[in-house]
């Protein structure tokens, strides 16, 4: 039979503050084992969370960046379970009421734009980290993330195969990166996902009963455990079997999705409105100046690249891609340069190099405005195309500007006639039979007359006045 | 609603307790008599009440975004039964190959 796949994501994105949620510890990556702790994070008897406003603001953020309705009024409950990474016995979260609801985001799919709607977005505090790999029969503990602020972004079931959900993460990573509340990285837990899957057959519209699937901690990982899941889960239905409802854990060496026993136990959290937390009230004036301090995003941004750059959806998406990448490309175009030239240019040149460096453009060799100068020497008919690309090279060895190596090596090119004319003279003459050739109507010979003449002049004749100058000499006489 | 021993067993393992026999017996009776005691108060008329989500009636304050000293690991530490490397040990908690 042919099933249609339903699927869910619930995200976790680690907040960028300096301080964790409740308490003044530092949210540092990477210090010693439990060296960011105190009485709050850890839980001790009688210390009050005190409520931190950036997480806040943060979380707000992207609830209005996801055109969430922001609750004014929202509340904080407690989700109880034991865990040894959970030193109070219970997370700090929000149930009923949370802060962002109702929103929704686009995503490109093949089949075009696609929405995806967000049933909820609130604040809640992390847990602390556990490695089991250092003993046979103990696990060891380390609670400095304990109480690093996240946000969890749960999205209707409304996407339909791994495409899609690595789209809409992809999306939402970027508008995280773009309101600068997240760094985004998955690899190192700042963004964590967990997947509900359910099938049906296509044209049903009741839901298949679901599995959660854990442990998605790649972007690659999200794509291969939900088609490995949507195909165990139909090999399952076609034998005639039922889907059991139970949490899944992905294994990507394995390749494969496997039930986690350690949480076997169906979970009841017993969520209770937390008692230490008073409600949090956000006044109409605090939220407007939120919203007027957010930055342009991604969707809005790619509009206006198509619309004051006249580049074409696909070059405005990519040059959007990231707030940085954006950045450069408008200070590059500022500097002087047709924008579609530039807009080639960071996309294949430097994005090449970047690529190859394994650097982000941040840490870019070539500065916007070198990169304006070099298009504005091919502009002015200074150097050709071709040549540009040795002087970019070079560039990017040396940092020197376009202009000052154009200089140095006697890049200039030769647009002048005059200059060219005798360069044309003498390949015509030294080739009698290529020219007999070409004028009885092989006329693909003028690549090669052009070839000698670029090797004559070290590759610096204006290809343009010099194909009209061979033609000319050519076609008379 | 009848406390059963079931539901009490329940509880146990969600909030990690073990209850000898009369124990059981003796919340079965003290939770029967709480919850005869909410029947009492389903009965007022509340319906143009806005619950009540904290007695106090104000809002929460917020705290600035900045780091102070944490405290030291020792110090931490101290009420730790078992710690090894800077780490809190505890009894491994995950099967060999279901690390998260």
């Amino acid at each position: 039979m042919r099933y249609e796949a339903v699927i869910g994501l619930e995200v976790h994105a680690q907040l960028l503050t300096q301080s964790k949620i409740f308490c003044a510890c530092s949210t540092r990556f990477g210090a010693a084992a439990n060296t960011q702790t105190c009485p709050v994070c850890t839980g001790m008897p009688g210390v009050l969370p005190v409520l931190n406003e950036m997480a806040v603001e943060y979380a707000v953020r992207m609830g209005m960046a996801t055109a969430c309705t922001i609750r004014q009024r929202s509340r904080f409950a407690r989700k109880n379970y034991f865990y040894p990474d959970l030193p109070k016995g219970y997370q700090i979260s929000q149930f009923e009421e949370p802060l962002c609801t109702q929103g929704h985001l686009t995503i490109e799919t093949q089949a075009g734009e696609r929405t995806v709607r967000i049933e909820r977005i609130h604040l809640e505090e992390d847990a602390g980290k556990t490695l089991h790999d250092q003993d046979p029969d103990s696990s060891l503990v380390d609670l400095n993330r304990t109480g690093t602020p996240l946000i969890e972004i749960v999205s209707e079931p409304d996407l339909r195969d791994p495409l899609e959900a690595h789209a809409y993460l992809a999306k939402l990573k970027q508008i995280l990166v773009y309101l600068e509340i997240c760094d985004g990285n998955m690899e190192e837990g700042s963004l964590r996902c967990d997947a509900n899957v359910s099938l049906r057959p296509v044209g049903e519209s009741r839901l298949g009963t679901k599995t959660e699937i854990k442990n998605l901690n790649s972007f690659k990982g999200v794509e291969a455990a939900l088609r490995h899941e949507i195909e165990r889960q139909a090999a399952l239905l076609d034998g005639g079997e039922r889907v059991v409802q139970e949490t899944r854990l992905w294994d990507a060496q394995r390749g494969e999705t496997r039930v986690m026993r350690s949480k076997e136990e169906a979970h009841d959290y017993r969520y209770f409105p937390e008692p230490d937390l008073l409600p949090l009230v956000l006044d109409a004036a605090w939220l407007e100046r939120v919203r007027a301090a957010l930055p342009e995003l991604p969707d809005a941004k790619r509009e206006r690249f198509q619309v004051q750059y006249s580049l074409g959806r696909y070059d405005a998406h990519v040059l959007t891609g990231t707030q940085a990448l954006a950045d450069y490309y408008e200070s590059a175009v500022a500097a002087g340069g047709e924008p579609k030239r530039i807009a080639n240019w960071v996309q294949t040149e430097l994005q090449g190099l970047l690529n190859a460096r394994g650097i982000g453009i941040e840490a870019s060799p070539i500065s916007a405005a070198s990169l304006s100068e070099l298009v504005r020497l091919i502009e002015a008919d200074r150097i050709s195309g071709k040549m540009a690309k040795e002087v970019f090279a070079e560039m990017q060895r040396s940092g020197e500007a376009p202009g000052s190596i154009v200089e140095r090596r006697g890049m200039q090119q030769i647009s002048d006639r005059t200059a060219l004319l005798p360069v044309v003279q003498q390949i015509l003459a030294a080739n009698p039979g290529a020219v007999e050739k070409y004028r009885d109507g092989k006329t693909k010979l003028l690549g090669f007359f052009v070839g000698q003449a670029m090797k004559a002049t070290r590759g610096r004749a204006n290809p343009q006045e010099l194909e009209q100058l061979l033609r000319e000499s050519l076609d008379s006489s | 609603m009848q406390i059963s021993q079931d539901l009490i067993g329940r509880l146990e393992a969600l909030a990690a307790l073990r209850l000898d026999a009369q124990e059981r017996e003796s919340l079965c009776a003290d939770l029967g008599r709480i919850l005869e005691y909410v029947r009492q108060l389903e009965q007022l008329h509340a319906d143009d009440v806005d619950p009540t989500v904290h007695v106090t009636p104000a809002q929460q304050p917020l705290r600035r975004d900045a780091t102070r000293g944490s405290m030291r690991r020792e110090d931490v530490q101290r009420n730790a039964p078992d710690a090894r490397d800077g780490f809190y040990r505890v009894p491994r908690f995950i099967a060999p190959g279901e690390e998260s």
